[in-house]
């Protein structure tokens, strides 16, 4: 073949090459035609990254400024391009984000939401409390027993409510709040959806209050009952095991307990019919004290050691911080003592799972010391539990998913 | 914990565990010392009661991508896959305290911060040997690592590497002294050629740092401008570094 030729054929390739590539982008470009190239930009380089990083307040500026930029014609773009990259819509994005920084009691600033924006998430919020409450309502059974490993249980049982409780608490001022957010320059009709949703609000922290009461009253009972059963055991079992959970039914019950009849002395706690039976809080103080006179000082102590140390072992192996994807806590705590104490905490106890499970293995950091030296570097990606909502006022559904967790190897 | 000066504690004190675990340890050592084993047995039955303290443990068998003579017989993988009593408790408190106290600070014995007990002692090699095979593994498929080698430490990624090397070679050396007794000859053969190669790389790590630091301390000395928190966190890499080969 002449070299000749072979110039002329190598030419028209590459003008075929660059004519198809041409094409190519003229279509890319033609998709997202009413997204400008800062758009483009922001979402691709900015937005999606933050949200496969879970990073809820770098999501919700970013959903907002885009939101509050763009028409809702030129956000189903917007929301295709997210689409393809894995992520949500833009309001789901804003939505989500929102509501994961008021569960974490978020007090930081953000970009104020625009109405429509309040207007979904006080929708996700009310319908989360709402969800919430009936699901601690359908666990409290009411049970008792005259078990220590049972009695325990069910504490523990009562234990979770409380926590829940105080977290749809939370939920629910955020969502009061919210609703307050710059009302008086609302016009009539909006002004009308927020007061509707305050209210709604204000019936769930009544609801939250009565619920709660509730629990703890049925936390007192088995405490009391756990202090007389502890009593009998130390009295008349030799066994080790029995006499060590009973001997720190004294540290721990007791003092709870009287708290609680001195609270419905002053009155802060209204007296229920169950906790009116004369002479109960004598009676239990009395088994307290026979319980630290039986046990003996050095069972006493070694009792509250094994207890307290499992306690911090739990914090230790499930506690989260708020920086390093939960492995750090705030640098104030290297000087204060109250942000070293400081951890988020699984509001359930949780059991762990094989690490083959992977991503969803739990804890799913099955051992700090794989990620510790990550610190100075600063990449120490996060995995989160992201709740996907399709983003209808009518029918709400819920599908939930994760990010992964890159492995340290 | 009255070892620890107070520029450790500061910078350690933020590790999520850190605080827990060395707690949790104070409490479980006047235990060990305290206790009979009839108590220690009883405290053990709590714990397994409750799936909360459940240790899955061999985590390197996933990690591991050659043959190795301390792998876990497959014999014996089902039964050790899991701790669920109070030793496993114990063990991993002290796993990864001892880690963060090798990381972080110079404590000199890291991995036998407190003492030791025969109530915990088989576990807690096991979880060591565990979490050494772990890092040795990570370290060897890690495609990063060569080119850290190679990079200025002004890129934290060397400081991270180097303790990451640090935290590998302290739980590797606490391993093979602990399970000396135990191991064959050609597995300590094999822990010996992983300390080798562990310790190339950090060599090569530590030296960069060092004239890191020296060139900053000349444009320091000459421009009067202060140490950073980064640089006190290169010194106090080397002061841990220091601390390993001295023993």
């Amino acid at each position: 073949m002449k070299v000749e030729h072979v110039t002329r054929r190598w030419w028209r390739f590459q003008i075929c090459t660059c004519v198809f590539a041409i094409t190519i982008g003229i279509q890319s470009g033609s998709l997202y035609a009413k997204v400008s190239p800062t758009q483009l930009r922001s979402i691709r380089f900015e937005l999606v990254p933050a949200y496969f990083d879970g990073d809820s307040v770098k999501i919700a500026n970013l959903a907002t400024h885009l939101i509050r930029s763009s028409s809702r014609d030129d956000r189903k773009e917007m929301d295709k391009l997210l689409q393809r990259e894995g992520a949500l819509s833009l309001t789901e994005l804003s939505v989500e984000s929102r509501l994961q920084l008021i569960r974490s009691g978020f007090s930081g600033e953000l970009s104020a939401p625009t109405e429509e924006e309040i207007g979904l998430l006080l929708e996700a919020v009310a319908e989360e409390v709402q969800r919430e409450i009936d699901d601690v309502v359908k666990s409290m059974r009411g049970e008792n027993s005259s078990d220590l490993h049972e009695l325990e249980d069910l504490l523990w049982q009562t234990h979770v409510a409380k926590n829940r409780l105080s977290s749809v608490r939370e939920l629910a001022n955020g969502g009061q709040q919210m609703a307050a957010f710059k009302r008086a320059r609302l016009n009539e009709k909006d002004g009308a959806e927020r007061d509707k949703a305050k209210d709604v609000f204000q019936h769930a922290l009544v609801r939250i209050a009565e619920v709660r009461q509730k629990n703890d009253e049925h936390a007192i009972l088995l405490r009391i009952q756990r202090i007389a059963v502890a009593e009998k055991v130390l009295q008349l079992s030799a066994d080790a095991e029995q006499r060590l959970m009973a001997a720190w039914v004294g540290d721990s019950d007791g003092p709870i307990v009287q708290r609680y009849f001195q609270l419905i002395d002053r009155g802060t706690i209204p007296r229920s019919e169950k906790l009116s039976i004369p002479g109960m809080a004598e009676s239990a103080a009395a088994n307290v004290a026979e319980i630290q006179s039986i046990a003996g000082p050095e069972l006493l102590e070694k009792s509250r050691k094994f207890h307290v140390g499992l306690h911090w072992w739990l914090r230790g192996r499930y506690g989260s911080g708020p920086h390093g994807a939960g492995m750090l806590k705030d640098p104030i705590a290297m000087t204060s003592g109250e942000k070293l104490f400081a951890l988020y905490m699984p509001t359930e106890m949780p059991t762990p799972t094989s690490p083959d499970d992977g991503d969803y293995a739990i804890p799913q950091v099955d051992r700090r010391h794989h990620y510790i030296w990550m610190f100075e570097y600063r990449r120490l990606f996060r995995s989160e539990s992201t709740t996907r909502r399709v983003a209808d006022r009518k029918n709400i559904k819920k599908v939930t998913s994760r990010t992964k967790l890159p492995k340290f190897y | 914990m009255g070892q620890l000066t107070p520029e450790d504690t500061r910078r350690v004190l933020q590790l999520v565990g850190f605080y827990e675990y060395g707690n949790a340890l104070f409490n479980f050592n006047h235990l060990l010392k305290n206790s009979t084993d009839e108590e220690l047995e009883a405290m053990d039955n709590i714990v397994r009661r409750r799936p909360e303290f459940t240790v899955y443990t061999n985590l390197s068998d996933a990690i591991q991508t050659g043959p190795s003579s301390l792998s876990t017989s497959a014999r014996y993988r089902n039964e050790s896959e899991r701790f669920t009593g109070f030793r496993g408790v114990i063990a991993l408190a002290r796993t990864e305290f001892g880690a963060m106290l090798a990381g972080f600070t110079d404590a000199p014995q890291p991995f036998q911060f407190l003492p030791l007990h025969p109530f915990d002692a088989e576990e807690y090699q096991q979880l060591l040997l565990d979490g050494a095979r772990s890092h040795y593994w990570a370290l060897l498929k890690d495609p990063r690592l060569k080119k850290v080698t190679t990079t200025s430490p002004e890129n934290p990624i060397v400081l991270a590497y180097s303790r990451r090397l640090v935290v590998a070679r302290s739980m590797l050396s606490a391993a093979t002294r602990l399970g000396r007794a135990r191991y064959k000859n050609v597995q300590m053969r094999e822990l010996m050629s992983w300390k080798e190669s562990l310790d190339d790389v950090q060599h090569v790590l530590v030296g960069n740092i060092q004239l890191f630091l020296r060139d900053l301390s000349e444009i320091s000395a000459q421009t009067r401008t202060n140490s950073t928190k980064y640089t006190d966190a290169c010194q106090a890499m080397l002061r841990a570094e220091r601390r390993m080969n001295s023993r």
